[in-house]
This record gives C-alpha cells, sequence and structure tokens, in this order.
C-alpha cells in the first residue's frame, strides 16, 4: 500500500485536485510563464552580446554556450516543474501545516509538491528548450541515438543535481525552521556559474563548482558532447559519467530528508 | 526639517528590521561580480586592450556597475503597492509631509541603510576584481547623485500603476531582469552590437548606472551629465504629474 | 490487546535560545545553544477499542502534542506508542489508514476546492469503493446537515461549516480511530450540540474509538466514559468521570427550602450558605448516607423542599487547576 505504484497514483488523484483548485487564476498562468522566460532571456542575452564582440570564451563560441545554457536551462526547468512547491516548504514547517502531510496515506514529499501547481517553472523549461533546440543545429555534433540519449540522460541527470541540493537544503529547515536565504543563494549560484565554461573560473573556482556540484549540471556533460573533456581539472572518465551523479545526489539528499524529517517540530498552535 | 528627520529615521529602522535579508542581499551582487570579472577576464583572453578599453578598466566597470546597482535596488515600489492596496495610503496623505517627498525621503533613508552596506562589498570588490584610480571624482560624484535621482524617478512612475490596478504582479520583477541589462549593469555600452546600443541609448536606464561608471573611467564626460539632467527633468515632471493624478484618484475615491 | 497503547511518551521540543542586546537576531542565529522543553513527561495509558476517552488538561499541557505523537505527526524523544499495532511515526501512512484526525485550529481540507470536492478526493487517497463512499457521503450530507454548503469553497465556509467539513473528511473512509483536538473551539450552542451528537453517533454505531481533548467540560460530560487529565506532561487521574467527581470532590450539595427562616444545625453537614428560607449543606455520602441526612431534616426542621446538586464537572477541574503547582 505504499509502494511505488501506489504513490504515483496517490500523485494523478492529488494532481487532480491541485488542477481544479488552479484554473481559479488563469490570468496569471500566461504571465508568470512570459515572466520566467523573459528573465532566462536576459541571461542569454548577456552572454550573446559579449560573444557578438569577442567570439569566443575559454574556446566555446556561441553555438557551443548555446547548447550549454540550454542544457542547464532545460535541466533546471525538468526539475523546477515538479518541484517548485519546495518554496513554500519552510513556511509549511513553521506554520506547522505539515502536519497534514502526515496523516494521509501518501509520501509527505509527494503531498508536498502536488499542493498547488505553478506555472512559471514551464516558461523556464520552454525557453530552454528554445535554446537548446536552436544550439543542437548550430554546434558540430554527430546527433545520432547515442548522442542524444547521452544527451537525455545529462538533461535528467543534471534535473536531479539541483532538485537533490535544493531538497537536501530545504530539509534544514525541519531543524531551524529557516532555510529560504541559503536555498536561494545556492540556487544563484547555480542560475549564475552554471551557464559558464568553468575554466574560466580558475583552479579554486573549479574546485568550488566541482564540490557543490555546478559542472555536473550541464558543464560536463556538454563538453563531453562537444568533444572537449578538458573537464574542470577532473579525469575524463568523470565527465563521461556525469549523468550518474544526478542520481548519486538526488538519493543522498532523499535519505537526509528522511533523516530530518523526523526532526519536524510541528508548531504550538 | 525635524519632521523629515523623524520620518526618515522611522524608515531607516522599518529596513533595519529585516537587516538579516540585507546582508544575504549583499550575496548575490558578489556573486554577479565574480562571475562578470571572470567572464571577461576570459574573453580579454590575455589581450591587453580591446577597442581601446583595458582589462583593468573592465574589472573597474564591473565592481562599479555592482556598487551602482546595487544602490538602485530600492524597496519603494513594493511599498506603495502594499500602502495603496491596503489602504493605509489615506493615512499617509494626512502626514504633515507631502506625499510624494515622503517616498523621496523613503527613497533616502534606503540609501543611508545601503551605503555601509556597501562598506562590506567594496573591499571585496576590489580584491576580487580591482579598481583604478578615478578619471574626475568631482564629476563622477555629480552624476552618481544624477543617476540615483533618475531611478528615484522611474521607480516612482512603476510605483504610480499600483494606483490604477492596485497591484503590480510581476511587472516589478521584469523591470529588474530588463532594467540589469538596459541599464549597462551587465555589459557596459561599447561593446554592445551597434543598434542594440542605439536603442539604448535612446532609454534612459543607461544614465543611471552606464553614465557615472563611464565619468569614472574617463569615457564620458559633460556631455553624460547633459543627458542625465535632461532625462530628471523630463522624468520628474512625468513623476510629479502622474503622481498629482494619483492623489487625485485616492481623494475622489476615497482610496 | 488495547487499540491504542502508550508507554513512558515523553517529547522534548528544542528551540534555539533567544538573545537580547546587540546584533540579537544575528547571534540567535549563529550560536548553537538550544533550550529545551520537555511538552509530554512519561505519559502511559491504554485505550481499548470503541471507548470515547476525554483527554483533559489546561493549557500547554502537552495534549495536543501527545496527539501528535499517536498520528504520526511528531517523533517521540522516548517511550513508546503503537496504534492498532502500528507504530506510527515509523508506518505513517499505514497509521494514516486507520486514523482520522481534526484539529480544531487547522483545517485539513482543500483550500481551494468546493467541499465535496476535498471529500472526493480524501475518498478516493483511502481507496474507498464507490458505492461505500456515496453511503458514507449521504450520510454524514444528513447527519451534519452539510448539503447548504456542499459546493462552497472551503476557503469561503465560516468556522462551524468548515469544521462540520473537517470531521465528515475525517471519517468518511471509516477509520477505527477517531483523534479530535479541540473540535468544538469557537462554535456556537448549536453547532456544538450538532457535533457531540455526530461524534456520539460514530462511538456507540460504528465502534469508533474516539480521543478527545476540550476545555468545554459540556463536551464531556455528554461524551466521555472515561478521561485521562494531563498536567505539565503528566497524568493526573486516569478513569470515569463519577469516580474523579468522587476523589476530588467527594462532598456534595444538599439545599433545604424552609417554610421559616432558621438556624439549621445537622451532624455530618455542614453549612455553606443560609439565608431566606434557603439553606445548602456539604456532606460526605461515604460518611453520612444521604437518605438518613433528609429524613433527620424532615424530622427537626420545618421543611418544604429538598434538592440533592450534581457535582459541576467544571467545577472540579477548576478545583484540579487551582490545587496544582
Ligand atoms: N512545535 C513546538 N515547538 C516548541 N514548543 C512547543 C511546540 N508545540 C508545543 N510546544 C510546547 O509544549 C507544551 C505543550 O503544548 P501542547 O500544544 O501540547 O499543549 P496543549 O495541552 O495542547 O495546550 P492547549 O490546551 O493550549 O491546546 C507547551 O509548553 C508548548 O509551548
Ligand atoms: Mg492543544
Amino acid at each position: 500500500m505504499t509502494g511505488v505504484r501506489w504513490q504515483l497514483r496517490a500523485a494523478l488523484i492529488l494532481l487532480g485536485g491541485a488542477v481544479r483548485g488552479a484554473v481559479q487564476y488563469r490570468a496569471d498562468i500566461v504571465f508568470t510563464m512570459i515572466a520566467g522566460a523573459l528573465y532566462n532571456g536576459a541571461g542569454f542575452a548577456t552572454i550573446w552580446v559579449v560573444l557578438d564582440r569577442f567570439e569566443v570564451i575559454a574556446g566555446w563560441d556561441i553555438g557551443d554556450m548555446a547548447l550549454l545554457y540550454g542544457m542547464r536551462l532545460v535541466a533546471h526547468g525538468l526539475w523546477l516543474v515538479p518541484f517548485n512547491q519546495l518554496d513554500w516548504f519552510s513556511d509549511h514547517v513553521r506554520e506547522g501545516s505539515f502536519d497534514r502531510y502526515l496523516v494521509r496515506p501518501a509520501s509527505p514529499l509527494l503531498q508536498l509538491l502536488t499542493t498547488r501547481i505553478q506555472f512559471s517553472p514551464f516558461g523556464d523549461l520552454i525557453s530552454g528548450l528554445v535554446v537548446l533546440g536552436a544550439a543542437m543545429s548550430a554546434v558540430d555534433v554527430d546527433w545520432g541515438p547515442l548522442t542524444v540519449a547521452y544527451l537525455v540522460f545529462a538533461l535528467i541527470g543534471g534535473a536531479l543535481i539541483e532538485g537533490g541540493i535544493q531538497l537536501a537544503l530545504s530539509s534544514i529547515a525541519f531543524r531551524t525552521l529557516k532555510a529560504d536565504q541559503v536555498k536561494l543563494t545556492v540556487d544563484s549560484v547555480f542560475n549564475l556559474f552554471g551557464n559558464y565554461p568553468a575554466r574560466i573560473f580558475g583552479t579554486a573556482g573549479q574546485l568550488v563548482l566541482s564540490v557543490i556540484p555546478v559542472v555536473f549540471v550541464a558543464y560536463l556533460p556538454a563538453s563531453v558532447l562537444l568533444g572537449r573533456v578538458d573537464a574542470a581539472g577532473l579525469p575524463a572518465v568523470v565527465a563521461w559519467l556525469s549523468p550518474l551523479a544526478g542520481v548519486v545526489v538526488a538519493t543522498a539528499s532523499y535519505l537526509v530528508w528522511r533523516r530530518m524529517l523526523l526532526g519536524y517540530q510541528s508548531s504550538g498552535t | 526639517m525635524t519632521e523629515h528627520l523623524a520620518f526618515m529615521r522611522t524608515r531607516i529602522s522599518e529596513v533595519l528590521t529585516y537587516r538579516f535579508e540585507l546582508l544575504f542581499q549583499l550575496i548575490n551582487p558578489l556573486l554577479q561580480l565574480l562571475l562578470l570579472a571572470a567572464v571577461w577576464r576570459a574573453v580579454y583572453a590575455g589581450k591587453s586592450d580591446v577597442d581601446g578599453v583595458s582589462v583593468s578598466t573592465m574589472t573597474t566597470y564591473v565592481t562599479l556597475s555592482t556598487l551602482h546597482t546595487l544602490l538602485m535596488h530600492d524597496q519603494i515600489v513594493h511599498w506603495v503597492e502594499q500602502r495603496v492596496r491596503s489602504g493605509a495610503v489615506g493615512i499617509d496623505l494626512v502626514r504633515p509631509i507631502p506625499l510624494l517627498r515622503q517616498q523621496i525621503l523613503s527613497q533616502a533613508s534606503q540609501v543611508a541603510v545601503k551605503v555601509p552596506m556597501m562598506a562590506v562589498v567594496f573591499p571585496v570588490a576590489v580584491v576580487t576584481t580591482g579598481l583604478v584610480a578615478p578619471a574626475a571624482p568631482g564629476l563622477y560624484a555629480l552624476s552618481t547623485l544624477l543617476g540615483w535621482l533618475i531611478n528615484c524617478c522611474v521607480l516612482l512612475l512603476i510605483a504610480a500603476v499600483a494606483f490604477w490596478t492596485l497591484e503590480l504582479g510581476g511587472m516589478t520583477f521584469l523591470y529588474y531582469v530588463v532594467s540589469q541589462f538596459l541599464s549597462g549593469a551587465l555589459v557596459p555600452l561599447w561593446f554592445m552590437p551597434g543598434w542594440l546600443r542605439t536603442a539604448v541609448e535612446w532609454l534612459p536606464l543607461q544614465a543611471t548606472v552606464f553614465t557615472p561608471v563611464a565619468i569614472y573611467l574617463g569615457k564620458d564626460g559633460w556631455g553624460g551629465i547633459g543627458v542625465q539632467a535632461m532625462w530628471l527633468v523630463l522624468l520628474g515632471a512625468a513623476v510629479v504629474l502622474v503622481w498629482r493624478r494619483a492623489l487625485h484618484r485616492v481623494v475622489v475615491q476615497g482610496g | 490487546m488495547p487499540l491504542i497503547e502508550a508507554r513512558g511518551l515523553v517529547k522534548d521540543f528544542h528551540r534555539p535560545r533567544r538573545r537580547t542586546g546587540r546584533f540579537a537576531g544575528l547571534r540567535t542565529l549563529v550560536s548553537r545553544e538550544r533550550e529545551t522543553v520537555r511538552a509530554v513527561d512519561g505519559v502511559s495509558f491504554s485505550i481499548e477499542s470503541g471507548e470515547l476517552v476525554g483527554y483533559l488538561g489546561p493549557n500547554g499541557a502537552g495534549k495536543s502534542t501527545t496527539i501528535k505523537m499517536l498520528t504520526g505527526i511528531l517523533t517521540p524523544t522516548a517511550g513508546e506508542v503503537t496504534v492498532a499495532g502500528v507504530v506510527p511515526w515509523r508506518k505513517r501512512q499505514d497509521n494514516a489508514r486507520n486514523i482520522g484526525v481534526v484539529f480544531g485550529q487547522r483545517s485539513q481540507l482543500w483550500w481551494d476546492l468546493p467541499l465535496v470536492e476535498s471529500l472526493r478526493l480524501v475518498g478516493k487517497l483511502y481507496r474507498m469503493p464507490r458505492t461505500r463512499y456515496e453511503e458514507n457521503l449521504a450520510k454524514f450530507v444528513e447527519l451534519l446537515d452539510m448539503r447548504p454548503f456542499l459546493d462552497t469553497p472551503v476557503r469561503q465556509l465560516s468556522l462551524g461549516q468548515r469544521m462540520r467539513g473537517d470531521l465528515a473528511a475525517a471519517m468518511i473512509y471509516e477509520p477505527a480511530v477517531l483523534y479530535l483536538d479541540e473540535p468544538t473551539v469557537g462554535l456556537d450552542v448549536i453547532a456544538k450540540e450538532r457535533i457531540r451528537k455526530f461524534v456520539a453517533d460514530l462511538s456507540s454505531t460504528s465502534g469508533t474509538t474516539v480521543l478527545l481533548t476540550t476545555h468545554d467540560m459540556d463536551d464531556v460530560e455528554a461524551l466521555c466514559e472515561r478521561l485521562i487529565l494531563i498536567d505539565h506532561g503528566k497524568v493526573l487521574y486516569d478513569g470515569t468521570p463519577a469516580a474523579l467527581k468522587d476523589s476530588y470532590a467527594p462532598q456534595r450539595e444538599l439545599v433545604v427550602q424552609l417554610a421559616s427562616p432558621c438556624e439549621v444545625t445537622v451532624a455530618g453537614a455542614r453549612t455553606v450558605e443560609s439565608g431566606e428560607g434557603v439553606v445548602r449543606l456539604s456532606f460526605d455520602p461515604a460518611e453520612t448516607p444521604a437518605a438518613a441526612l433528609i429524613s433527620e431534616l424532615f424530622g427537626n426542621y420545618p421543611v418544604t423542599d429538598v434538592s440533592l446538586q450534581e457535582t459541576d464537572l467544571e467545577d472540579v477541574i477548576k478545583k484540579i487547576y487551582a490545587g496544582r503547582s
């Protein structure tokens, strides 16, 4: 009764409720999606303007950079679409409204994620797909079944890394009641530094970004696809296996979450 | 004068209630700073000079534009929106200080809080990215003041929309995104493609960040000040007009 | 084997020690120092299937904390708890299928959905067979008089309507155990009455085991066959309301109407109040049987009427709370 099949069915039931609740805010849907897309557009515009004048950055031209940017953004969108409700998680913990997820017969995390439907993440995902699509025809990569499969795994792996890190950081709130600022800051690091070849940040920078581990989201797999496994000072095999990093990070994070959940204190009122 | 000071004092303590969040707000500009400095160093790729702009000029540009952007970030739009929506703007109206002047004092209060914050960022910025000496300190100070005033005007115009729509939704967020680009905070105008540069030059936002920093670097002078003054007059007049109509709305409709 | 069993339950809460003075906010955040509050301190009880138990105590006694441990919301610091053979915090989802919970302060319903949609979602989450669900829904709509607001979004319901909705949502899947944490708080007399009737009905017809916390002694008088009284996280009393009255307030009162005012002195009874032809006597029925007292009164005084007062639970509880450390 608590198996994976039941959890998926419960997710569908709860999503049904969330969709019905969301219909009331239809006007907001389009606007938030556009806002999400524009925000990412501005990020890419910077790269584009710089490269319009300078052509390459650390050997990456505009097509390569678009591939990197697109992969990172799709990975970002892929985790944000299902996991955006984590943004409200520490509020639930602080106010004790997380209680309700603990007395229903479905995974508390799954119930949290299906509380409401948010539309701005779809803006991220769509704009990511647009950039990635354009980049795929611009770069010098032979897109066969193998490379496409690698790309897909890399995107899922990247999503699992970002999502896993955010989940682990969120679960701090079970103890401290607050984790928003830390989460936002780490999210900024991914959003800013994940879009550039890690080599430009020097040895210390690369080390930090490998540990966090920003480079595994898109930079390493993109450099594998582009056939330049110069990888942030890491062995080439690490770059090749980077999509697996997501599975490791996500599993570890889920265990952390489960552990921290036992320390949930509810609220006095 | 004393009531102005008292007003500012309460505003400052309001801002300071969120001092912890404010400290975290410093992290983002710092990250941006590190990123941009690395990007420029990488694209220069060892060249000492591109289009007559040296690497040290570019890193100084990054340091200063980050600080200026921090100075421009302001809660005023959010405040006005809240006051209008809750109807508390009616209370503000009967205060001894005119409503519009209250808003400008609010913005000045935020600067008072932000200056010590910048004292934290500044040394870090200088160490990590670098800074050359100013070409014209006096002119730079004047230009900074004008840039700040222009930014105040733009924010007040956006905030005024709340009087009609009651909420600004994602508009502030969109403005934040667009302004980063159009103010020159991310890329200086001299490295923009021609058509984009022309478009940006015709907009007021470049006068908030790009102009003062360019003057600091000796890439602009009295000409830039002139453009800033023109924008200030135009936008200032627009603010006065729009806010007069907004107040009229509040008085007629009772908020 | 009892349905609910708690043995030596303890719950400590940790809160960051608040700093005061300069940079208080920052120092609170940086320091790892935490203070511990023991909300539940070694509570043991066992509840058999079908019992309706009142769980009472003053504010901050640890009632809600205990219920949260029984529901699996909180992990106990020490001690053991099983509900229908399941350790709640270890197997939350299994436990969830056995229990219904209503917190008077906070709704468990979907805020944006009409009430009937919320109930439907609950039915599906608990895998109710369709016909059974429809039957129960019809029955609850009837019993709780929910028809007028069945299609109203939960956010627009009044407190009393919402509470009825929450009760229905907690019971529609027929759990064996129902926890009610202050279900009548803030409700008017009629609404309270309706909820009491619903709970009494459930307990007698479906044999649902109910654990109820409340500050309203009328709830207790109307419903509970058994009381567990706690304070400072410790059990003070566990037994029937009658035995509680007997042990904490053994004195009963007799009101005597007299034809003409006069001084009344009887052995084994104390005069509490006298005047205008009415005298209130207090006595201990264990020492002086009421019958003996009454016949003595009729023999010696111009008595027109006597009435024996029921001991008020409210007064008993008040006395216990007042006498605590
Ligand atoms: N989440 C929490 N964090 C810290 N302390 C808590 C928390 N919940 C309860 N407490 C403390 O534990 C003690 C018991 O609280 P509890 O809510 O169990 O009392 P209660 O008996 O339900 O009281 P009431 O009648 O007021 O509802 C109180 O001192 C309370 O301050
Ligand atoms: Mg309580």
